[in-house]
C-alpha cells in the first residue's frame, strides 16, 4: 500500500517568512531574498536540464475575483508586486514567463470577463511576460480521485516552475483563502459551481487534487492590503493595512501560518484539512512577526457550514453566487435584466453582514 | 498563536455541533421548566410530568454529550435517542389532544433533530471518506483496530490509519468474501457488547470493555468464533500490512537485508514448454519432412509414449537461481540458442 503522505514538496518540513515594512517593494525584495526563492528556482532549473530561456515559469495570482480597479485592492493580488517578481526573474535570465488564470463564477452575472480583460482592468501590462487563459487551453488529464478524467490548462501543465501568488483575505467557504485555494483557480472550467462543487465532489478535494498533480514550487502571499469580514474575498469596504509579504517553498505551510495570523485554527479550514489528510502533518519554522492581525474580522463557523450545505444543490449555489456578487467595472455588462434584482439582494447582504462575522 | 497540526483533530462541524448541542441542552431544560409551570398550556397529569422530565433529561444528556463529542459518544447517542423520543412524544401529544403549544414544540424539536443528525453526519464525513465501509462500519473498524492491536502500548499506527488501510485494501480486493465483512461489523457493533451485558453499540464501549467483549469471543464457538477470527484478520491486515507495522516487529524487506546485497535477484527461468523441432518432425504425418537438398532422409522411428514423457520431464526441470545465464544457451529456451 503506497503512503500518500510523502509528497516531495508539501510533506517536507518548511519555513515561512513574513516580511513587513513601509515599502511594499522592499518587503517583497526581502521576502524573495530571505526565503531563498531565486536559489529554489535555480535548483529546479538545474534538475530540469532545460535552457534558461525555455524554462517555463507560471505564476498564478488572484485576478478573476477583481470586479473594480483599486489602487490598493484587498481582493486581488497587487499586479505591481507580481510584476516586480517577474522583473526579478527576468534579471536572472528567465524569459519564458506566464501569468495564468481561468474564468470564474462571475461569468454567471457579467459578460466578457475574459482573463485578459480582467487582468488589463486590474493593471497587468503583459510586458516581459504573457497572460494565459487556462479556460481556453483545456487538455485532458487524469487526476484520479473525485476529479478523475478531467482537463487542465496546458500552460499550467507544462510549466517547469509554478508559483502561487495569493491575496490575504477571508472566505465564507473556508474561513480564509490563501496559496492553496488560489490554485483552485487553475481548474479550467468557468462554471465552477457545476464542476467542482456539490455532492459528488467538494471544491477542496478538487483543489488538493490539482495541487498534488501539478505541484506548486513556491508561494507568495500579498498581505500588504488585506480583505476581512463576511465577503472579504470579493469586496471589503474597509481594507486592512496589514503591510506584510509571506513567502515559502511550501504553500501548505504558508497557508497554515496565514491562518494563525488571522487568529483562526488553520485545521478548521476545509482546504487545509484535506491537505493534512493527503500530505500529513509537517513541522513549520515561522520567521517574522507572528502577532495576529488587529483589527481583524473573521467568518463565523455557522456561515462556513451553511455555505457548504448550500453548494450541494447547483442551482441554489448558482443563485447565491449571483446574489453575493460584487458590482462590476462598466466594461463588463450584466448578462440579464434580472441583474437589478441581484443588485437588490447584494444590498441586503451588505446590511446583514455583521451577523456573520467575529472580530479580533 | 501557533496551532498544532493534528490530522484527525476536531473539524469545524464538530465544533459547531458541540456549541449547538450545548445551546439546545439549555433550551430544553428551560422549556421543561416552563412547561411544568404552564401545565394547562402544554400537558398536565402523569403524562405531562413524564414529558417534562424526559425533556429535561434530554437537555442534560445533550450537555454531557457536547462536553466531548468523541469522548462522550454514549451520552451523545443517548441524547439523540431521547431527543427523537421527546420530539415524537410532544408532537403526538399535541396532535391527539389537539393542543397547539405541544404540537408546535414537537414540530420544532423534530426540525432541530433533523439538523443535528445532518450535522453529525457531516462532521463524520469531514473526518473520514471511506471507500468500502459505511461511516458507521468505519467507526466500528476504528474501535476494532484500537482493541485488537495492542503493540505493548507502542503502536506504530493510529487506529484510524489502520482502519483507513483496511478500507482501502477491501476496496481494492475483488472477492465475494468482502460482502460478508459488513455483516461481521454489524454483529460486532450491535451483538458483541451483549456478551458482556452491555446493551449499547461496540463503538460506544470504553477500551477495557471492548477488550473484555473480544476476549469472551476468542474462546467461543459457533458464530462468535468466526467473528473473533474475522476481527483479528482485519486488524492485522491493516496494521502489519503497513511499512510501519512491519518495521515494528523487526521485519526487514529482503532487498534491504545485508545478505541480499549482490545476490542475483532476477526471476528464475524455466525451459519453454515446447516440443523440439526434431520431435515435431517425427510426429509429422507421413514421416520425415522433405530434404531441400533432395537426398531422402532415413525414415525416423515412430514417436512413442516414452519419448513424450522424457520430453516433458526435460521441460519441467527446475533450474537453480544463478544459472539463468548458463541456461541461456539452451536451444529450448525463448530467445536461446
Amino acid at each position: 500500500m503506497s503512503d500518500r503522505r510523502s509528497h516531495p514538496i508539501y510533506s517536507k518540513d518548511s519555513a515561512v517568512f513574513i516580511e513587513t515594512g513601509e515599502d511594499k517593494f522592499q518587503a517583497m525584495d526581502h521576502a524573495i531574498q530571505r526565503s531563498g526563492f531565486l536559489e529554489n528556482v535555480e535548483a529546479v532549473l538545474y534538475s530540469s536540464g532545460k535552457p534558461r530561456e525555455e524554462f517555463l515559469v507560471a505564476i498564478k495570482p488572484n485576478i478573476m475575483t477583481a470586479s473594480l480597479r483599486q489602487d490598493e485592492s484587498p481582493v486581488y493580488t497587487d499586479p505591481q508586486l507580481v510584476e516586480y517578481l517577474i522583473r526579478r526573474l527576468r534579471e536572472q535570465g528567465y524569459r519564458n514567463l506566464a501569468v495564468v488564470e481561468s474564468h470564474n463564477v462571475y461569468d454567471y452575472s457579467y459578460r466578457d470577463r475574459t482573463v485578459h480583460a480582467v487582468a488589463e482592468m486590474a493593471g497587468y501590462r503583459a510586458e516581459g511576460y504573457r497572460i494565459e487563459d487556462l479556460s481556453e487551453q483545456k487538455a485532458p488529464h487524469d487526476y484520479g480521485g473525485v476529479l478523475g478524467e478531467h482537463v487542465v490548462g496546458r500552460t499550467w501543465r507544462d510549466a517547469d516552475y509554478r508559483i502561487s501568488f495569493a491575496k490575504n483575505k477571508t472566505h465564507w467557504q473556508c474561513f480564509y483563502t490563501g496559496c492553496l485555494k488560489n490554485i483552485y483557480g487553475c481548474l479550467p472550467e468557468g462554471d465552477k459551481m457545476k464542476h467542482y462543487h456539490g455532492k459528488r465532489r467538494e471544491y477542496y478535494e478538487c483543489c488538493i487534487l490539482i495541487l498534488d498533480a501539478f505541484p506548486v514550487h513556491f508561494g507568495f502571499l500579498d498581505a500588504w492590503v488585506s480583505g476581512d469580514g463576511f465577503s472579504g474575498h470579493v469586496r471589503d469596504a474597509k481594507p486592512n493595512q496589514t503591510k506584510a509579504i509571506f513567502a515559502s517553498d511550501n504553500v501548505y505551510a504558508l497557508d497554515w501560518v496565514m491562518g494563525e495570523k488571522m487568529g483562526v485554527n488553520p485545521a478548521l479550514n476545509y482546504v487545509i484539512q484535506e491537505a493534512m489528510h493527503r500530505w500529513g502533518p509537517i513541522h513549520i519554522t515561522r520567521k517574522g512577526n507572528l502577532t495576529e492581525w488587529h483589527p481583524w474580522t473573521n467568518i463565523r463557523a455557522f456561515v462556513v457550514i451553511a455555505m457548504d450545505a448550500i453548494e450541494e444543490a447547483y442551482w441554489i449555489s448558482r443563485f447565491f453566487s449571483r446574489a453575493f456578487a460584487s458590482e462590476q467595472d462598466p466594461r463588463f455588462r450584466p448578462v440579464s435584466r434580472w441583474q437589478a434584482l441581484y443588485g437588490f439582494l447584494q444590498s441586503i447582504t451588505r446590511l446583514f453582514e455583521r451577523l456573520f462575522v467575529t472580530k479580533t | 498563536m501557533e496551532y498544532p497540526m493534528k490530522v484527525y483533530g476536531p473539524n469545524v462541524i464538530e465544533k459547531f455541533l458541540a456549541d449547538l448541542l450545548t445551546i439546545l441542552g439549555w433550551l430544553l431544560v428551560a422549556f421543561a421548566i416552563g412547561a411544568a409551570f404552564a401545565q394547562p398550556l402544554f400537558a398536565g397529569g402523569f403524562l405531562g410530568g413524564l414529558l417534562v422530565a424526559g425533556t429535561a433529561l434530554t437537555g442534560v444528556m445533550l450537555w454531557l454529550g457536547s462536553s466531548g463529542l468523541r469522548q462522550n459518544r454514549s451520552a451523545v447517542d443517548v441524547g439523540y435517542f431521547l431527543f427523537a423520543l421527546m420530539a415524537g412524544a410532544w408532537t403526538l401529544h399535541g396532535a391527539l389532544a389537539l393542543r397547539l403549544a405541544p404540537l408546535l414544540a414537537g414540530l420544532i424539536m423534530l426540525g432541530l433533530l433533523a439538523l443535528i443528525v445532518y450535522l453529525r453526519q457531516l462532521s463524520l464525513q469531514a473526518r473520514f471518506k471511506p471507500r468500502f465501509f459505511s461511516l458507521r462500519q468505519f467507526e466500528t473498524m476504528i474501535q476494532v483496530a484500537d482493541t485488537m492491536i495492542d503493540a505493548d502500548g507502542e503502536r506504530a499506527l493510529h487506529p484510524i490509519d489502520v482502519a483507513v488501510r483496511v478500507d482501502h485494501f477491501l476496496h481494492a480486493v475483488d472477492s465475494p468474501l468482502t460482502e460478508r465483512i459488513g455483516g461481521l461489523l454489524a454483529v460486532v457493533e450491535w451483538l458483541l457488547p451483549l456478551i458482556v451485558g452491555r446493551p449499547i453499540p461496540f463503538s460506544d464501549l470504553g477500551s477495557n470493555e471492548r477488550r473484555r467483549a473480544v476476549e469472551k469471543v476468542i474462546g467461543a464457538g459457533g458464530l462468535f468464533r468466526n467473528v473473533a477470527r474475522g476481527l483479528k484478520l482485519l486488524a492485522c491486515a491493516g496494521y502489519y500490512g503497513s511499512v510501519e507495522g512491519m518495521a515494528q516487529v523487526g521485519y526487514i524487506p529482503f532487498e534491504e537485508r545485508l545478505r541480499s546485497q549482490g545476490v542475483d535477484q532476477g526471476p528464475s527461468r524455466y525451459p519453454e514448454p515446447s516440443i523440439p523441432i526434431d520431435g515435431i518432425r517425427r510426429a509429422a504425418p507421413g514421416g520425415a519432412a522433405p530434404d531441400p537438398a533432395g537426398s531422402p532422409d532415413p525414415a525416423p522411428p515412430p514417436l512413442r509414449f516414452g519419448d513424450l514423457r522424457r520430453l516433458v520431464r526435460r521441460r519441467s526441470r527446475v533450474l537453480p537461481r544463478g544459472r539463468a545465464k548458463e541456461v541461456g544457451a539452451d536451444p529450448f529456451l525463448r530467445g536461446g540458442g
